[in-house]
């Protein structure tokens, strides 16, 4: 193994497991480096919840005006999986308005649980290296965490929430 | 060349010095041959379920192929066939343990067995206001049970902690003891942890205090992996599953005493466990046939015991010390490398072949797909034991687990395989 391979330059082997595998170069960026969790000051709602399966945690803030998503913060706490994802919906939603969130949340999920192509209406960019778990149920519930906790966010009153999702 | 004794007279998987020898062994197991990802399998997952010897798949097919009837059922020659091989691979697997066939009662699993006991015996016995002694370091499979009918008679859990260290309490176990202790249920090795705990001795101070209480051992990853006595451990009832055992999934057992086994009512109605019905009533079958209604799994029963002969034909002391060599190898390896926090005892003397750990920079779900992606196969997550990672304060753990199978240059590619991971993980800010 080379000595001084550092994260960023990984042996040729790692790399070609990672772009085999799961690991999108995209979605190790967004491991290594979240978006999104600097808790907000004074979000309009929050919502922490747990992973049943590995107890993985998320918390999500948002701040709402007039019908916009203005911050987000996402703290995940969990394998790659879940904290990319965190972080990807974290710089993906800042300006979008409520019913474009909801849109994209139904699309992504339906893009990780592979019962849709990538190729809808909404191009889900970076998201789309989270895909590697369309063969992968076991991990799915990880990647798909942040936007089920979205929608639960999103379903009710902005409020505050600890109930963990099921 | 097929396993057995060689010419010179020796069986070829046992070396010179009392242990085994592990390269004449993995030849006994097809699946070995396997490559994932276009990696050799490296199978560190037997405390989730072993590998197959090629003895036992054949066994299985054998069955289907030249034997296949119902037992104890209809005069014909297959039937008689089936029921003789049937009975016999009751003997077999009672020998194992140590036990007459009349106390080995065929289950699906460790789970059945355990279930059984809750329905068929604590059911009629476990009264409001008593205790059912349980650890902390138990399966789900030793809790759930218990804590359905404990809600339903009043009856109460109590929990022996485990230390730091990863071993029971004794000094808290002892505060616990009382004469309201109606059962005592506890796990041979802990599937986590990989601790043998002191059963024996923990039994028979249960007995002095509560002389009429039930005591149970979750045998599922101690049987597989160490000589057991069920006499010298002084239980009720012993649970073990045999796809942990090298033989088929779908065949268990509940080895129980005598005495138990008569006082304790079925648990399924049907075929096969009665000697007499009636519109109005029926007279149960004894033991063990009583616990066993409807068409069994035979073909399981069968594979189980070529797989209980396959371990005796390698002798469970050996197989006990090639498993204490391989889990200090693995500690020795994991001590070396830093930066995992490793659970349960430092010892392979006090451990059932496995390691467990929480690497500090990556995810042990992450650690396991990027293992796999090596060819090594992993468990990661809480691997059925909930409570005992809230005592740990961990939401998860990486566990890898041996068989006679595995070598040293297996646990070598997992330890290159969780550094080659940080490179991958290990630089989140
Ligand atoms: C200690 C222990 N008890 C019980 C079980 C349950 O075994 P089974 O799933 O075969 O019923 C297991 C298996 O994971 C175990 O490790």
């Amino acid at each position: 193994m080379r000595e001084n391979s550092s994260a960023a330059d990984p042996d040729p082997a790692d790399r070609e497991i990672r772009q085999r595998e799961l690991w999108r170069d995209v979605l190790l960026d967004h491991f290594r480096d979240p978006r999104g969790r600097t808790p907000l000051a004074q979000p309009s709602c929050r919502r922490e919840v747990r992973n049943p399966l590995c107890g993985d945690r998320l918390v999500l803030e948002l701040t709402l005006a007039e019908d916009r998503v203005r911050e987000v913060s996402a703290r995940a706490r969990g394998c790659s999986l879940s904290v990319a994802s965190a972080s990807m919906l974290a710089e993906r939603l800042p300006g979008l308005t409520i019913g474009e969130v909801r849109d994209l949340s139904r699309t992504v999920q339906a893009y990780l649980t592979a019962s849709a192509d990538p190729a809808g209406e909404i191009d889900l960019g970076e998201i789309e290296a989270l895909g590697g778990v369309r063969r992968l149920a076991a991990r799915r519930p990880c990647a798909l965490l942040p936007w089920r906790c979205l929608d639960t966010l999103l379903g009710e009153d902005a409020g505050v929430s600890n109930e963990p999702l099921r | 060349m097929s396993a057995g004794i060689s010419p010179a007279g020796r069986d070829p998987r046992l070396d010179a010095g009392g242990g085994l020898d592990v390269e004449a062994i993995r030849r006994d197991f097809p699946i070995l041959q396997r490559r994932i990802g276009g990696k050799a399998l490296v199978y560190l997952d037997s405390a989730a379920t072993s590998q197959k010897p090629r003895v036992v798949i054949d066994t299985l097919v054998d069955y289907y192929e030249r034997l296949n009837a119902n037992v104890h059922r209809g005069a014909h020659t297959l039937a008689e066939e089936a029921t003789e091989a049937y009975e016999n691979a009751r003997a077999t697997v009672g020998r194992l343990v140590g036990v007459d066939p009349s106390q080995v009662v065929w289950t699906r699993s460790t789970t059945e067995s355990l279930n059984l006991l809750a329905y068929a015996w604590a059911r009629r016995h476990l009264r409001a206001g008593d205790v059912v002694l349980l650890t902390e370091m138990e399966h789900h499979s030793n809790i759930v049970p218990w804590q359905i009918l404990a809600r339903e008679v009043g009856a109460r859990l109590q929990y022996v902690p485990f230390e730091p260290s990863g071993q029971l309490c004794q000094e808290s176990f002892r505060t616990l003891l009382s004469e309201r202790i109606r059962i005592f249920s506890v796990v041979h090795a802990s599937n986590v942890l990989g601790t043998v705990n002191p059963v024996r001795e923990m039994i028979a101070q249960v007995r002095q205090a509560a002389p009429d209480a039930l005591c149970v051992v979750d045998g599922a990853q101690s049987v597989p992996h160490m000589p057991v006595d069920f006499e010298h451990l002084g239980c009720d009832f012993l649970a073990f599953s045999g796809h942990k055992l090298y033989g088929p999934m779908g065949a268990g057992v509940l080895v129980g005493r005598h005495q138990r086994l008569e006082e304790m009512e079925p648990f399924h109605g049907g075929g096969e466990m009665i000697e007499s019905v009636s519109f109005e009533q029926t007279t149960f079958a004894a033991p063990p046939h009583r616990f066993e209604a409807g068409t069994p799994n035979v073909a399981g029963a069968l594979g189980l015991a070529a797989a209980a002969e396959y371990l005796m034909s390698l002798g469970m002391d050996r197989v006990r010390r090639h498993s204490v060599e391989l889990t200090d190898y693995a500690l020795e390896r994991l001590r070396e490398l830093g930066g995992v926090t490793v659970y349960g005892p430092f010892r392979g003397e006090l451990k059932s072949g496995l390691v467990t750990f929480v690497d500090r920079d990556v995810h042990a779900h992450d650690l396991a797909a990027y293992l796999d992606s090596l060819g090594v196969a992993i468990r990661a997550g809480h691997h059925c034991a909930q409570p005992l990672h809230k005592r740990l304060g961990i939401a998860s753990s990486a566990r890898a687990s041996f068989g006679v199978y595995n070598t040293r240059e297996e646990v070598d590619v997992l330890i290159e395989g969780i550094a080659r991971a940080r490179k991958l993980f290990g630089s989140r800010s």
